[in-house]
């Protein structure tokens, strides 16, 4: 799987919390309700979360900025959300260093995908031109879709239209910016 | 139980001592997956009993069964889909936070997929419980983020 931080760097990161743990062996964490004393393990740490959240789906880590402040800046990190918009790619003829650097400059991979992505991954709800199959059919089959695991692989055209979505998006802000100067 | 590897590195077991004082082997290999237990060893000596502080005789075996596994080699998409499959949700983070503890890298990597696959559809509030985290935000707040993020709140199981 395709990782934005060097493992390098996460394992150290997990050493120092390593440092921290063994000094606070003593503490004692109510977990469920049952109190764990003496078992001395730290509850989740930050670092914990964020590898957690790295294999989350994209309904997963949104709704996880909803479940208390740390979660939120954590659930915010762009290097998540670039692991959400990449996973449903296919090769987008790039480097990933290079389309890192034109997102991020855009607006970001969080805003990408609610924005274009999230469009694309839903299935058409609505009666659009397709007249072949009555709209009540449509019903119980986009339940499914929602809540399936395998997510569409988007193409190289929808992966090229959500960017340029974001970069029009971004040079509109810009230029309204300019006009009140 | 220990096997004698024919290779000429480590074919000896490691006495592990876990919180509660039990007494578990794993082979010398095994231990060395565990780094934090690799770092003991290399500081008392291998012939001592290693002492595991945070870590219990309930979740010791899994972790070691696990290790025995991976120096075989053996470890498969599907051994894993069964070492999981009668583990609760509370029984897999317990194994998670030992893993941390014991920088047991593979172990830690694979529970923490397991972990993401089970918080698919959960609430916020099954979240909260689980990770054993408050809510610090105003219910203004929250409101607000639930809104911005509707989207992710379809098909959101009910807490058991």
């Amino acid at each position: 799987m395709k990782r934005p931080l060097s493992s390098a760097a996460t394992s150290e990161d997990r050493k120092m919390k390593k440092v921290k743990e063994t000094e606070t062996d003593e503490k004692f964490e109510k977990i469920d309700g049952v109190c764990q004393k003496n078992r001395g393990l730290a509850s989740f740490d930050e670092n914990m979360l964020f590898e957690v959240l790295k294999h989350v789906d994209a309904k997963t880590l949104a709704m996880s900025s909803c479940v208390n402040k740390q979660w939120h800046k954590t659930g915010q990190d762009e290097r998540l959300w670039e692991l959400i918009c990449t996973k449903q790619w296919a090769n987008t003829g790039c480097g990933e260093q290079q389309l890192r650097s034109v997102v991020l400059a855009l607006g970001g991979f969080r805003r990408l995908h609610s924005l274009y992505l999230l469009p694309l991954s839903k299935p058409q709800t609505s009666s659009s031109s397709c007249s072949s199959s009555s709209s009540s059919s449509w019903g119980p089959i986009s339940q499914q879709v929602i809540r399936s695991k395998p997510l569409p692989r988007l193409g190289k055209d929808e992966v090229h239209l959500s960017l340029s979505l974001l970069s029009i998006r971004y040079y509109e802000k810009m230029n309204f910016n300019n006009r009140n100067m | 139980m220990a096997q004698e590897a024919s290779s000429s590195t480590s074919s000896k077991t490691i006495s592990l001592k876990t919180g509660d004082g039990e007494i578990f082997e794993i082979e010398a290999s095994a231990a060395k997956q565990m780094k934090t237990v690799q770092r003991l060893i290399d500081d008392l000596g291998d012939d001592i009993t290693i002492p595991l502080h945070n870590v219990f005789s309930k979740e010791l075996p899994k972790i070691i069964e696990y290790y025995k596994k991976d120096i075989t080699g053996e470890i498969t998409k599907d051994f894993e889909a069964e070492f999981v499959k009668d583990l609760n949700d509370d029984e897999v983070k317990v194994l998670f936070l030992a893993a941390n503890y014991l920088d047991a890298n593979k172990l830690f990597e694979f529970l923490s997929q397991n972990i993401a696959d089970r918080l698919e559809s959960k609430s916020v509030e099954y979240v909260r419980k689980y990770f054993g985290v408050e809510n610090d935000f105003t219910p203004e707040e929250e409101s607000k983020l639930r809104e911005e993020r509707a989207w992710s709140f379809r098909g959101i199981k009910e807490d058991e």
